[in-house]
């Protein structure tokens, strides 16, 4: 009897030890495939960095998520007319400026050149073809001008003027903001017509044929944050399976929306030097027809230091150019 | 005697099988729950809406370049 007890203890024992050393076996695997699933992120990680690299990239995440629009005219056109808006609200605040500065005795020459090509630029934005092939290069290398411009524009006047005219010039200003109505509406149509094209892409997805609310929301009696909340409750309300095939269907359609922007942004980067340089010859031969000696100066200055990058770089590489250009390297600013 | 020892051996076999086999099948239960696609209960309401607020534009949406002074 004592030896039937002793096995059944020696087996007891066995199990024991078995069973402990195949839960840690199990917890090892586990922690290895997260491991390794931070591995691969790491190394995704790894190779997105360049890109991430703001201050050599001439498209930012911002301009990024603004161009994935632009597959379509419709949403190249709503990204022109907003990015002329900016600037018409830059010139009349900058011209504001030279106003303000001139009464006070200060020698705007300079500032009064930025401004011309500015409107140069202007001008350019006004003859872009939202339907054209290049759209999204021009909005791109226009919008990077139109911030160039802007930056040199608040650095020179910065320098020129004193302390307490600059704070006195800045209220002055900030008091006569300018509402540009007439671009803010037909801005809203353009978007209210982008965002009608996306309920009913929507709609589809879903799987939802009475289109009420896109007219409701066309006519005016909702508004964008009625709509969606509709929308989310319509996916929401649906059974299970269907409800997770919608938002793969949804995550699915932004993925490929990101790779869109992404790929856009690599095309802009390839030619980024050659365009800027059409662009700059563009605007020499507009300031020679209206026989602007000290902005056509300018220009050709840009151009030259320009073609040194082209030479610099090899076949234009546009990160680089951007690196080296003064003008980019304050971005926005505010 | 020997029949009491070889059925404790037994019964201890059983035991030891159908602790295995749990283990085993708790293990591949684990493995496919997490190949596969979020479960219902995952996909919260917030997922939801965000997905369709990235689908739209606000209408106040502009293009920032900064300002001159």
């Amino acid at each position: 009897m004592k030896k039937i007890m002793g096995l059944i203890i020696v087996l007891m024992l066995m199990i024991s030890i078995s069973s402990l050393a195949f839960a840690e076996e199990a917890e090892e695997n586990s922690g290895e495939g997260s491991e390794f699933e931070e591995t691969n992120e790491n190394s995704e990680n790894e190779t997105e960095e360049p890109e991430v690299n703001e201050t050599e990239d001439p498209v930012d995440n911002e301009t990024e998520d603004e161009i994935r629009i632009m597959n379509n005219s419709l949403g190249a056109e709503i990204r022109l007319l907003q990015l002329e808006k900016a600037i018409t609200r830059n010139l009349l605040k900058g011209e504001m400026a030279v106003d303000v500065l001139k009464g006070l005795g200060y020698n705007t020459t300079d500032l009064e050149t930025i401004l011309d090509e500015l409107e140069l630029v202007l001008d350019q934005v006004k003859n872009a073809n939202p339907g054209a092939n290049d759209s999204v290069e021009v909005f791109v290398g226009l919008k990077l001008d139109s911030i160039n411009l802007t930056k040199q524009f608040r650095d020179n006047s910065r320098e020129l003027v004193k302390d307490s005219d600059y704070k006195s010039l800045k209220e002055q200003i900030k008091g006569n903001v300018t509402d540009l109505e007439n671009y803010s509406k037909k801005i809203r149509n353009r978007i209210k017509q982008f965002n009608r094209n996306q309920m009913h892409k929507l709609y589809g997805i879903i799987g939802y044929g009475n289109s009420s609310f896109v007219k409701e929301y066309m006519n005016g009696t909702m508004n964008l944050t009625q709509v969606k909340l509709q929308l989310n409750k319509m996916v929401n309300m649906r059974e299970k399976e269907k409800k997770q095939e919608i938002f793969s269907h949804m995550k699915k359609e932004m993925i490929q929306n990101k790779a869109f922007g992404n790929a856009l942004a690599n095309k802009v980067k390839s030619n980024f030097t050659e365009r800027k340089q059409e662009r700059l010859q563009e605007r020499l031969e507009r300031a020679n027809e209206t026989g602007n000696e000290k902005l056509m100066e300018k220009i050709q200055e840009k151009i030259q230091e320009n073609q040194n990058n082209m030479g610099n770089n090899g076949q234009g590489n546009s990160a680089g150019e951007k690196g080296n250009d003064n003008e980019n390297s304050g971005g926005k600013g505010k | 005697m020997n029949n009491k020892i070889i059925t404790t051996f037994i019964l201890l076999i059983i035991v030891i099988s159908a602790t295995l086999l749990f283990v085993s099948f708790n293990q591949s239960d684990k493995d496919t729950n997490q190949n596969n696609y979020p479960s219902d209960d995952e996909i919260s309401e917030n997922d939801i809406s965000d997905q369709v607020d990235e689908f739209f534009l606000s209408e106040d949406d502009e293009v920032d370049i900064g300002d001159m002074v």
